[in-house]
């Protein structure tokens, strides 16, 4: 561990507008060899210096290479699974940036991407190496991270995030800077028109590989990286990675749409779709998971919430499906309410919290190491996050000292070696007034005042009015405050704002001192 | 004996009057004067030396960014992406040099703003982050506000995106906020991932009176699962809250 703190002591606070001094193969540890070929191009270094090896392993668990497996078996099937992921995630893009595009420019682009997957890295990203620990793909000299080939020099911040570990962050990440390269090269010299594909595919590539002014280096052999246009083009015409996949059309293992939104902790999706819909099965219908329980079915917003509606109905596993059309009565439930319940002992937005262990601050829960939480830190939890059914691991997300991050928190059986309720206040001033404590009005309208929260109206407090908190609540998939007051002789709540992503409190109420 | 006294007094303060006034006509020198011309001599140097210096900067400027062209400058390429990493880190430091100059800053402004109208354009995202650097500390502009519109319309970067909503804050009143909902409505629909994702958590401050029938019209255009989409339309939640008192 204090190893790591020095190592983030270095790198905490780089510039964030400037290119970034990263020593070659920063943080990379247990560095291990590899060969030219689908899955296992060198090198690999631990993936836990970038993000958590359970949250790989619960969000990726088939796209990993198994070096201890047979190699020719595992090749095939590792390159069936990541194919289908870089096409699935390929097309949701592009259509995602260009709804109007052509299913020809749709097959190009998804040529372009696979061949830059293999043409950086044969398709290598994680691995489970000899040494029994999980690896992540560390190219040039461990400036490269990841399938794409993040370079960690220019990209630090996002490195520093997580980006480069997570492999759908490292794959989008990619396509943010491939894409405008991608519409730009029609208008250059060396392409000519849109649907000039072969060259309008080299032309992105060679930008992506150095830099925007090289988009026509591939037109020039002696360019000093001209192998590097020869290589990539052979694998565009080759597609060898063709001769591993067996079922070219072959769905993805993960909610790739899920994952280009959210990252991590995506349900994966679960065979078939069926005509009803089945108790203790998970199913998803946009940005909803759903569970029925009887002639109900009740939903919550977000997948991070999903392994919650196991508190309704006792889930088989959390593959999700489809949902298909149905009679039943909908009951959209709220997040704090069915995660206090799935697990007793989660704390609550507003909570005081003290950290048993010094523990990773993360930018994501899984991901990207920011820093050091010390043993014995008083924090105020404004987030939580919740995983797995069965080990329910608990993440809380903090203010430490100005930076923001979560961190792990243990599972159901183990949280009290990680991080406990505390009754001492965190030393940042926190958003939520508590009970006793006094509020004043801010809206220039004033706040309606209800019986219940956003319930029936019992009159509108005016601006600059000062009351007295008698409790708060949090609800709702944006953390949403309501605080309980008193007002002309009547108890009611008012509503203050939404604590996440930004908090919108400042704009209804603000905390008297 | 009076009389003497008052007449002394007004002689004395006669002699200083006369000696002041040729003292203050001593310091205007004659047009054709020495002194006189050595001061308009100074004059045009600095005026002279300045646009010198102006031209030299915005030279040094282009120069540099030929190199992006000729590709034979001489600069580092000890690796496919090097060269062009290095233009703009050298692109990078004439703007903080020419910040750093010993001139008169009026000129320095404008000298700075030169830059800025170029560098917004930049390949670089350094050197576009340094041209909304000098945009920031300048008075709002109508024109400096469509140069930043039109020079981050392709911009990826969630970092420069999260600084340009810093500098887009400044407008938000003034009848140029409409041009920023139509930049910000573009990048939630067909912007980069993590650009637009980024831009979508600020975005509540920029929804008023005068811009809301735009966010309105983007958020019936963006998938209901996208990020910037959910961010979006929480936030025209929240606005509706707001005008309607919880």
């Amino acid at each position: 561990m204090k190893i790591f703190f020095t190592i983030f002591g270095l790198f905490l606070t780089p510039t964030l507008f400037a290119a970034n001094p990263t020593p070659d193969y920063y943080r990379c540890i247990n560095r291990v060899g590899g060969e030219w070929n689908y899955g296992r191009a060198p090198n690999g270094c631990d993936a836990s210096a970038f993000g958590e090896d359970r949250t790989l392993l619960s969000n990726y668990p088939k796209l990993i290479f198994l070096d201890l497996e047979n190699r020719t078996i595992e090749r095939n099937r590792y390159m069936e699974e990541m194919h289908a992921l870089i096409r699935e995630a390929a097309q949701l893009y592009i259509l995602k940036r260009n709804p109007q595009a052509s299913r020809q420019e749709i097959e190009y682009w998804q040529k372009l991407v696979t061949a830059t997957a293999d043409q950086e890295t044969f398709f290598s990203h994680y691995r489970s190496a000899s040494d029994q620990r999980l690896k992540m793909m560390r190219g040039d000299i461990g400036h490269g991270h990841g399938m794409m080939q993040v370079d960690d020099r220019h990209h630090f911040p996002a490195i520093q995030q997580g980006i480069g570990w997570n492999l759908m962050g490292n794959l989008v990440y990619a396509m943010d800077i491939l894409y405008p390269q991608w519409t730009r090269a029609p208008s250059q010299t060396c392409v000519g028109s849109s649907t000039n594909y072969e060259a309008r595919m080299r032309a992105a590539w060679a930008a992506y590989n150095g830099g925007p002014s090289k988009i026509c280096r591939f037109t020039n052999p002696n360019d000093k990286f001209a192998n590097n246009d020869k290589g990539f083009h052979s694998k565009l015409k080759s597609q060898s990675w063709k001769k591993y996949v067996a079922d070219l059309n072959k769905e993805a293992s993960v909610d790739v749409g899920c994952l280009i939104e959210n990252r991590e902790d995506c349900p994966p999706p679960g065979d078939g779709t069926g005509s009803q819909v089945l108790e203790h099965t998970l199913y998803k219908q946009e940005n909803f998971y759903c569970v029925r329980s009887g002639t109900k079915l009740s939903c919550v917003e977000e997948s991070k919430n999903a392994v919650c509606l196991d508190t309704i109905s006792k889930l088989n596993s959390l593959d999700s499906r489809t949902l298909p059309q149905h009679n039943l009565v909908v009951e959209i439930v709220d997040r704090h309410k069915i995660c206090s319940q799935f697990s007793s002992s989660l704390l609550k937005v507003g909570n005081f919290l003290e950290t048993k262990q010094a523990i990773f601050l993360r930018a994501t829960p899984g991901g990207g190491a920011l820093g050091v939480i010390p043993k014995g830190e008083i924090l105020e939890v404004s987030d939580f996050e919740i995983r797995n059914l069965d080990s329910k691991d608990r993440y809380y997300k903090i203010n430490l000292e100005g930076k923001i991050g979560y961190f792990y928190a243990g599972s159901a059986s183990s949280y009290a070696s990680w991080a406990i309720k505390s009754d001492q206040t965190a030393p940042i001033p926190s958003q939520i007034a508590r009970m006793g404590e006094k509020i004043r009005i801010k809206n220039s309208a004033g706040i309606n005042m209800r019986k219940t929260p956003g319930g029936s109206l019992l009159g509108n407090i005016p601006k600059a009015k000062e009351l007295t908190v008698l409790s708060y609540i949090i609800q709702g998939s944006q953390n949403y405050l309501y605080y309980m007051v008193s007002y002309n002789g009547k108890a009611g709540y008012v509503y203050s704002g939404f604590l996440e992503p930004n908090s919108s409190v400042h704009l209804w109420t603000e905390r008297v001192r | 004996m009076k009389k003497v006294f008052i007449i002394i007094g007004l002689a004395i303060l006669s002699g200083l009057l006369i000696k002041t006034q040729t003292f203050r006509e001593a310091k205007q020198p004659e047009p054709n004067s020495p002194s006189f011309k050595k001061k308009e001599k100074i004059s045009n140097f600095t005026t002279n030396k300045s646009k010198e210096v102006k031209e030299n900067v915005l030279e040094k400027y282009q120069t540099l960014v030929l190199c992006y062209e000729t590709q034979d400058c001489d600069f580092p390429n000890s690796d496919a992406r090097e060269y062009d990493y290095s233009i703009g880190q050298a692109i990078k430091e004439l703007f903080i040099k020419t910040n750093g100059l010993d001139i008169p800053d009026k000129e320095k402004e404008n000298l700075l703003k030169a830059l800025a109208d170029q560098g917004i354009n930049s390949y670089d995202g350094y050197v576009q982050a340094e041209a909304l650097k000098i945009y920031s500390s300048l008075p709002i502009d109508r024109e400096n506000l469509a140069k930043i519109l039109s020079g981050l319309s392709q911009s990826n970067d969630p970092l420069l995106i999260e600084y340009a909503m810093k500098e887009f804050e400044r407008y938000i009143g003034q009848p140029e906020e409409v041009d920023i909902a139509a930049f910000l409505s573009t990048l939630f629909q067909e912007g980069g991932q993590f650009s637009s994702e980024k831009a979508s958590t600020l975005i509540l401050s920029f929804i008023n009176e005068r811009t809301l029938a735009i966010y309105e019209q983007a958020a019936t255009q963006i998938p209901e699962t996208s990020r910037p989409g959910i961010y979006l339309r929480k936030a025209l939640n929240e606005y509706y809250r707001i005008q309607s008192a919880g």
